[in-house]
């Protein structure tokens, strides 16, 4: 992959820094009066999520990443791996595992569509729909008037989430939950 | 603004100047670069500041002299830089740097609103906020220091990039003496080898640029030559040592402090604006 100059360092520019893909979330020109110009940058590590921030002296360069979002539908999980198919037609496939999959493991049913970041192919990381709808197999029934818990309970959903819900909620019923939070957002309507 | 500067230096028996924005001598700073005109007879450069002409006139004529001007830096442009910006300029023959800074922080409490100026070395403020002792440290610690922020440096880099980091955080008003001699640029060397040259940072910004200016014409050689070798390894154009600066410091300056002021900076943090371009009426992406 080409390099790329401190002058074209921008936010949301993917260069590789220390092994790893990282894409650029703020940079800015910084230069002392008498001294030299450097270009701080905040880069997120796009496999840890961790952010850093480095300053390279103008004219430094990094090698760019290729790396690249796009949308997958998971297929399922074979006990060692979950697949997943581009949608683009393509029928190409991706294995991706636990490890990498993360906190999207609790949110995704089957034919669920996720936005998958590949980095040379390679799948890096996996982003849930940001709202999904999964059915309560298991909740203790609702005690009315109990509000020592602040007037929520435990449920555990169809693919083993484990979130807090308002006490009327039974079993079997259809949540909709916003996965950035783990939170309960509704009933399903329908 | 511009009104309460002038009554501020007219008051002080500063006399306001005019020198001009073009000249056939540029600044040699290593990490300055001028926009360079060829005009079909000697080449001329936009100046990066009235420095070198303020300097002819008060070897021409020692008092103290003020300017309101434009300057031009190509390439410097970002939230707190426009290749075109407007510079405060003061000379004061006889003044030492100290009383420059004093002066300097006096301004602000008028231009802006009065507050603490807390004063620190700039071996102090690098023990506190890195550990490094930079006059006693060797080039590896200094070095190993700044990778932590850097990834390729040399000595000179390090001290630059280790200093910005640290000023960068730094809260309220805060004037920084005392430079290593790297960072001299046109300061006169103490006799502890440390350069005469302060610095007035704003809420982590760069205000004013100060120091005791050196006046040895040989000096300013040496210091010139050893800047070409740094402007060759970066790309930057040669600048020849012969100037007319080099002629008035022969025939003689008395010893003098001076300072340089970022006026768009110092009217962003009156206005609590975050970027230069807010400032500005036109900006280098308007322009």
């Amino acid at each position: 992959m080409p390099n790329i100059s401190t002058n074209e360092f921008r936010p949301g520019v993917r260069v590789l820094l220390d092994g790893d893909p990282c894409v650029m979330v703020d940079t800015e020109f910084v230069k002392p009066g008498k001294g030299q110009a450097f270009t701080r940058v905040r880069l997120k590590n796009l496999i840890t999520s961790r952010t850093w921030e480095r300053t390279f002296k103008s004219g430094e360069s990094l090698p760019t990443a290729d790396v690249m979002e796009v949308e997958m539908q998971y297929l399922y999980f074979d006990g060692d791996a979950y697949h997943f198919m581009l949608s683009d037609g393509s029928y190409e496939q991706v294995e991706v595992d636990a490890k990498t999959l993360g906190e999207a493991k609790q949110w995704i049913r089957e034919e669920d569509m996720c936005q998958v970041v590949l980095w040379d192919g390679r799948p890096i990381s996996i982003t849930p729909p940001i709202f999904v709808e999964l059915e309560v197999t298991q909740t203790d029934p609702g005690v009315r008037g109990d509000t020592a818990t602040g007037g929520s309970k435990v449920a555990i959903m169809s693919t083993g989430a484990s979130i807090r819900v308002p006490l009327f909620i039974e079993e079997g019923e259809v949540l909709r939950i916003d996965t950035r939070t783990g939170e309960y957002v509704g009933r399903a309507k329908g | 603004m511009l009104k309460a500067v002038r009554e501020f230096f007219d008051a002080r028996g500063y006399l306001e100047v005019q020198t001009p924005s073009l000249s056939k001598d540029t600044a040699s700073d290593a990490f300055l670069d001028s926009y360079a005109f060829d005009s079909g007879e000697a080449r001329r450069y936009l100046q990066t500041s009235p420095e070198f002409h303020m300097k002819r006139l008060l070897a021409h004529a020692p008092r103290p002299v003020y300017q309101i001007c434009h300057a031009f830096r190509r390439g410097e442009t970002g939230r707190l830089h426009n290749s075109e910006f407007t510079m405060l300029e003061w000379y004061a023959p006889g003044a030492s740097s100290a009383d420059m800074a004093e002066l300097t922080a006096l301004l602000v409490d008028v231009l802006l609103k009065p507050d603490e100026v807390r004063r620190t070395s700039f071996q102090a403020l690098m023990r506190e906020v890195h550990g490094i002792d930079v006059d006693h440290c060797d080039e590896a610690a200094l070095l190993s220091a700044a990778r932590a922020v850097a990834a390729q440096a040399d000595q000179t880099t390090a001290l630059d990039c280790l200093y910005e980091q640290a000023v960068s955080d730094l809260p309220g008003r805060v004037l920084v003496h005392g430079f290593p001699a790297p960072l001299a640029s046109l300061a006169a060397i103490r006799c502890d080898g440390i350069a005469d040259r302060f610095e007035l940072i704003i809420d982590g910004i760069e205000i004013a640029n100060g120091c005791q200016e050196m006046t040895d014409a040989d000096e300013l050689r040496r210091r010139t030559e050893r800047n070409n070798e740094i402007r060759r390894v970066s790309d930057l154009p040669h600048i020849k040592c012969d100037t007319r600066l080099d002629a008035a410091l022969r025939s003689g300056l008395v010893p003098t402090s001076g300072v340089a002021l970022g006026f768009d900076r110092l009217l962003m943090l009156k206005l609590g604006k975050r970027a230069i371009s807010e400032v500005l009426t036109f900006s280098d992406e308007t322009a």
